[in-house]
């Protein structure tokens, strides 16, 4: 098992798409941020709020949840500080990253079904589900560094657009956002790790993903509306969202377990898909 | 340990359609194995279940004179080559093996210089792999196979595609490796010619169903040239060839007697035949070529 961990993180570094999914953060947080600067600067002129957003609203419940991308700028940041934990929250919230964990886990994870290196290790264990743990691993890192790319590239960028409006009001609420956030991002990229060993096709799992990420599922979830099942509060893709607006400590918690359990599930239908099914 | 491969009616079923019916493989250590068998025959789903890539519908087999659970556990020993070489275009010839190291906890430096070396890979440097040959990757795929120190390596059509030289290369390969380090290989081709200079036994797959296992002598004797004799008596027969110093000849039934050598004494053999009082019903030189053996066996000549 630590052989394959070694094997996948050697993979992980070596990789191209490794280090272009960091660029990407990277642009992505600078993107988001000078945005969110942008906006600030137009509602502390009066105009109407810019937000970065694509799509449009779904529900309306207290919670903004809609298709497509969307970050909110807060009115406060207008005139007021900016508070460091709720500039990453809502950058973080607006799914943006959920688009980059699908494209980097789906190319990752097909990669050796692709090429057939799979054919040259699969055989020699055993059990094969440990494949399954190890990369499960070895993404987990991967998201953890970008998470950490974004960090830094956002208190950077954060300086140099708001200068000492740039707060950091609590450490803990900023360390509650960048966990919480990590955690339904990991649970989420097992979603992807799982349907890019269901499906093995990098193009079927990558637009999967993506539609996930932009709430398409938003559709389906309306549908427990009907059995009065308030099925967002559970989902990995609204919850992210959902997380940079709800302080409810209750409500994080069933957050936080509703995404333990996707990911054990993920992780655990992809271990049997892979001990069960023959190596193509 | 008489074989260090054996498979106990294998079987392996998609769907309505048996893809491999109620194999039975004998591969005993040392041996060059050849599989030999049409496109569809069933070879690569043999190998991928002796690789541990496919499961059996049914059927078991013993590897290292190990059954069941036992068995899975050394698979470790094998090193495999399955269809195309599996390998990351964007990397070096290094790197891909470093990545199987790795993975089976084999130290990388030192083993993937001397593999390298091995298949004639050792200065292709940083070069990318998507910038080989074709023959490059094939022989970067045995290179794969081979890490770990294998006591048995699957190779699947491994000279398929290549030009001439890239086959006389692999083959060298094999051959050097079955020789120096006593690894026993189990390689599938349609092309026999090809097989038949290298392997050591036979085993001839037609529509999943193993028709023939042999020998490399075997069939060789089956496909060389021989003086088939056809008498009354074989028995008497035998003592008036004998007495022609012929040693090399094989009593197929009671009738008929095959003969390896002094194939152009056909006529010489009659005559002293004839003098013993012994009658001849027929007697031919015969010659079966290695592809219409196995046409023949296949019901190629029909069916192709």
């Amino acid at each position: 098992m630590l052989n394959l961990l070694k094997m996948d993180l050697y993979r992980l570094f070596r990789s191209s798409t490794t280090w272009i999914m960091l660029l990407v953060t990277v642009g992505m947080a600078v993107f988001g941020v000078s945005m969110t600067k942008y906006d600030a600067s137009n509602m502390e002129q009066g105009a109407d709020s810019m937000a970065t957003e694509i799509g449009a609203d779904v529900s309306d419940d207290g919670v903004n949840l809609n298709f497509g991308i969307s970050a909110t700028t807060l009115p406060e940041w207008a005139t007021g500080d900016v508070d460091f934990a709720d500039l990453v929250n809502t950058q973080v919230g607006s799914g943006l990253f959920l688009i980059v964990v699908s494209i980097f886990v789906t190319l990752f994870v097909c990669a050796e079904h692709k090429n057939g290196y799979i054919k040259n290790i699969a055989g020699q264990f055993p059990n094969r589900g440990v494949l399954i743990v190890s990369k499960a691993v070895a993404i987990g890192a991967q998201v953890l560094a970008m998470f950490l790319v974004l960090f830094v590239t956002m208190f950077v960028t954060g300086k140099i657009c708001f200068g000492d409006k740039l707060v950091l009001n609590s450490v803990g609420k900023l360390f509650t956002v960048l966990g919480g956030q990590f955690v339904l991002h990991y649970a989420f990229a097992g979603v992807i790790l799982c349907l890019g060993v269901l499906f093995r096709s990098s193009a079927l799992s990558m637009t999967i993903g993506i539609l996930i990420s932009c709430k398409l599922t938003s559709l389906l979830y309306m549908l427990g509306n009907k059995f009065s099942l308030d099925l967002t509060r559970y989902a990995l893709e609204t919850n992210v969202t959902r997380f940079s607006m709800i302080t409810d400590r209750k409500e994080i918690l069933v957050m936080m377990l509703s995404a333990a359990v996707i990911f054990a599930v993920t992780i655990g239908t992809s271990i049997i898909v892979m001990q069960k099914r023959d190596v193509r | 340990m008489e074989y260090l491969l054996t498979t106990n009616h294998l079987s392996k079923q998609y769907g309505k359609q048996k893809a491999v019916d109620n194999v039975c493989l004998h591969v005993k250590k040392g041996e060059i194995y050849g599989l030999i068998g049409r496109n569809g025959a069933g070879k690569t789903t043999i190998l991928k279940m002796l690789s541990g890539l496919a499961a059996p519908t049914n059927g078991v087999f013993s590897l290292f004179g190990k059954d069941g659970k036992e068995s899975r556990e050394l698979r470790g020993r094998i090193g495999t080559l399955i269809e195309n070489p599996g390998i990351y275009a964007n990397m070096s010839a290094y790197e891909n093996l470093k990545i199987k190291c790795l993975a089976m906890g084999v130290p990388a430096k030192g083993t993937i210089e001397e593999v390298l070396k091995i298949v004639g890979l050792e200065k292709t440097g940083k070069k990318r792999v998507k910038n080989f040959s074709l023959g490059m990757k094939q022989r970067l795929g045995i290179a794969l196979a081979l890490i770990g120190n294998p006591d048995l390596v699957i190779l699947d059509e491994p000279i398929n595609g290549l030009d001439p030289q890239g086959i006389v290369e692999v083959r060298a390969v094999i051959e050097t490796l079955n020789k120096e380090q006593g690894i026993t290989f189990i390689i599938s081709s349609h092309i026999l010619e090809e097989l038949s200079k290298i392997a050591t036994k036979y085993g001839i797959i037609h529509n999943g169903v193993l028709l023939q296992e042999m020998t490399a002598e075997q069939l060789m004797e089956k496909c060389g040239e021989y003086i088939e004799l056809r008498t009354q008596d074989a028995k008497q027969a035998c003592t008036v060839i004998e007495s022609m110093g012929i040693t090399k000849y094989k009593v197929v039934d009671a009738e008929t007697i095959q003969i390896y050598e002094q194939l152009q004494e056909s006529g010489t053999i009659a005559l002293r035949l004839a003098e013993r009082g012994i009658a001849i019903k027929g007697i031919i030189v015969k010659n079966e070529a290695l592809e219409d053996y196995y046409l023949n066996l296949t019901g190629g000549a029909v069916n192709a």
